[in-house]
Formats: structure tokens, C-alpha cells, sequence
């Protein structure tokens, strides 16, 4: 079976929770980003990262049957955390962390793009 | 195939994951500690934490072919660790680290333990039941 977009958004999904864990561990271990960051915030993006890379990522991969869950349920988590930035962090949340996370909200969705494809091109083989 | 030895390590995994993602999560969120805390460590310790609650504790709990890879992995990184904070860190790492430190290496190898005498009773039983069906 053929499983190249699979492989494409797998690749981004090792990309972007690599960035996650790197931006986020080095805000943990105390790096001043230069702007306000929400203490949660870092935590959260840190831990998503370190599941994106070692789990969702290698899921995709090896196209599992869990990779369509797990990848609807981070860019899910990443709307949820989004909608309460732009809610209850409105005037608190740097443009940053809104531009960083409005970064996410895309590449998951090209992510779920490219697994919906590579469902139909199968079934359609 | 029986695995209760293998669901009492996962749960003993899972314990000590989520102990060290409570625990690390809390002072990463901001709580003060009475110690001092090496920043690395504690990183280094939720991380794991996180790993093992997620996927370790899964794969021992579901008998996975990579279940002890990943547990004999988590207890060597542990083990280096123990030792990098003896040698490179000794005079600075508190004396509580090191007590959560050897806690962990411990329960990893409680873990390790289960799952060797898991793996040898499946072998035996296998072996067991291929010489009554006379294969053997």
C-alpha cells in the first residue's frame, strides 16, 4: 500500500512537535523569550510536543488505526487551549503565543488534510 | 496467556510516571520548593514521567514486543542520570533528588523484575503446552 502523504504528515507532525519541545523546554529551563508567556502555556505545548514526536508522529507513520484519532484529538486540544487564549487570556496572552499557536492550528490541519487523502486514495485502490 | 505479572508492572509504571508528571508539573507551573532543584532534572523527570505514563505503562500493559526495550531504556537513563548527578553534580543536587532518584531506579527495577518472570513463566507455560500437544 501506498502510504506517501501518510509519510508527508508524519514528517510534519515530527517537525512541529519538535519545535514545540524545543521552543517550550527552553522556556522550562528558564530562558527569557522576550515577552509575556503564560506559565501554563509552555508546560502545555512542551508536553503535546514530547507525545507529538514520540507517539502521534510514529502512529502516522506506521498508519496505524489510532493515528486518526490521536491526530483529531491534538489539533482538537490545540483549538480548545486556542479558544481559551482568545477568551479568558484576551488581554493577557502575548500576539506571540497566539501567532505560535495559530501556527500549530494549521499545520495540524494540513496534518489531518493529508491523512484524509491518503484514506480515500486507499479505498479508492 | 496469563500476564498478571505484567499488569502489576504496568500499574507500578504508570504510578511512577504520574507521580514524577504531578510532581514535576507543579514546580515547572511555578509552585516554590523548600530545596534547591537542578532545572534540567526536573525537565528531564517530567519528560520521562510523561513518556512513561503515555507509552511505556501502555506497551508493559498490553505485552507489547517492545515493552521491555522501553523499560530497560527508562531504567538506564535513570541509572545515568543517578550517576551524572553523583559525579559532575555531587555538592549541589539536593539530598531530596537523589532520594526521588533512587525511589525511581528501584521501582524500575521492581518493573524490570515483573516482567523477566513474566516472560520466563509465558516461555515455560509455551513450552509446556507444546510438549502435551506432542510437538515437542
Amino acid at each position: 500500500m501506498n502510504t506517501t502523504l501518510n509519510k508527508i504528515a508524519s514528517i510534519l507532525a515530527f517537525i512541529i512537535g519538535g519545535m514545540a519541545i524545543f521552543a517550550g523546554g527552553k522556556v522550562l529551563l528558564g530562558n527569557d523569550p522576550g515577552y509575556y508567556v503564560i506559565n501554563w502555556l509552555p508546560v502545555y505545548n512542551y508536553t503535546v510536543g514530547i507525545l507529538t514526536v514520540f507517539i502521534t508522529a510514529i502512529l502516522i507513520w506506521i498508519n496505524s488505526r489510532l493515528a486518526k484519532t490521536v491526530a483529531i484529538g491534538t489539533f482538537s486540544l490545540h483549538a480548545f487551549v486556542m479558544l481559551i487564549l482568545q477568551t479568558a487570556y484576551q488581554n493577557v496572552v502575548a500576539p506571540d503565543s497566539i501567532r505560535a499557536m495559530t501556527v500549530r492550528l494549521i499545520v495540524w490541519a494540513i496534518i489531518l488534510t493529508l491523512m484524509f487523502f491518503q484514506q480515500r486514495k486507499n479505498k479508492t485502490a | 496467556m496469563n500476564a498478571t505479572l505484567n499488569k502489576i508492572a504496568s500499574a507500578l509504571a504508570f504510578l511512577i510516571g504520574g507521580i514524577a508528571v504531578a510532581a514535576g508539573g507543579l514546580v515547572l507551573l511555578g509552585q516554590e520548593t523548600d530545596y534547591y532543584v537542578i532545572n534540567w532534572l526536573l525537565l528531564y523527570n517530567y519528560t520521562v514521567g510523561v513518556l512513561t505514563v503515555f507509552l511505556t505503562a501502555i506497551l508493559i500493559w498490553k505485552n507489547n514486543r517492545l515493552a521491555l526495550p522501553a523499560a530497560l531504556a527508562t531504567f538506564a537513563a535513570h541509572s545515568s542520570v543517578m550517576l551524572i548527578l553523583l559525579s559532575a553534580y555531587r555538592g549541589i543536587v539536593s539530598a531530596h533528588s537523589l532520594e526521588d532518584m533512587t525511589v525511581r531506579i528501584v521501582a524500575w527495577a521492581i518493573i524490570l523484575g515483573l516482567m523477566l518472570i513474566q516472560s520466563h513463566n509465558g516461555r515455560k507455560a509455551g513450552r509446556q503446552a507444546r510438549l502435551d500437544s506432542g510437538s515437542l
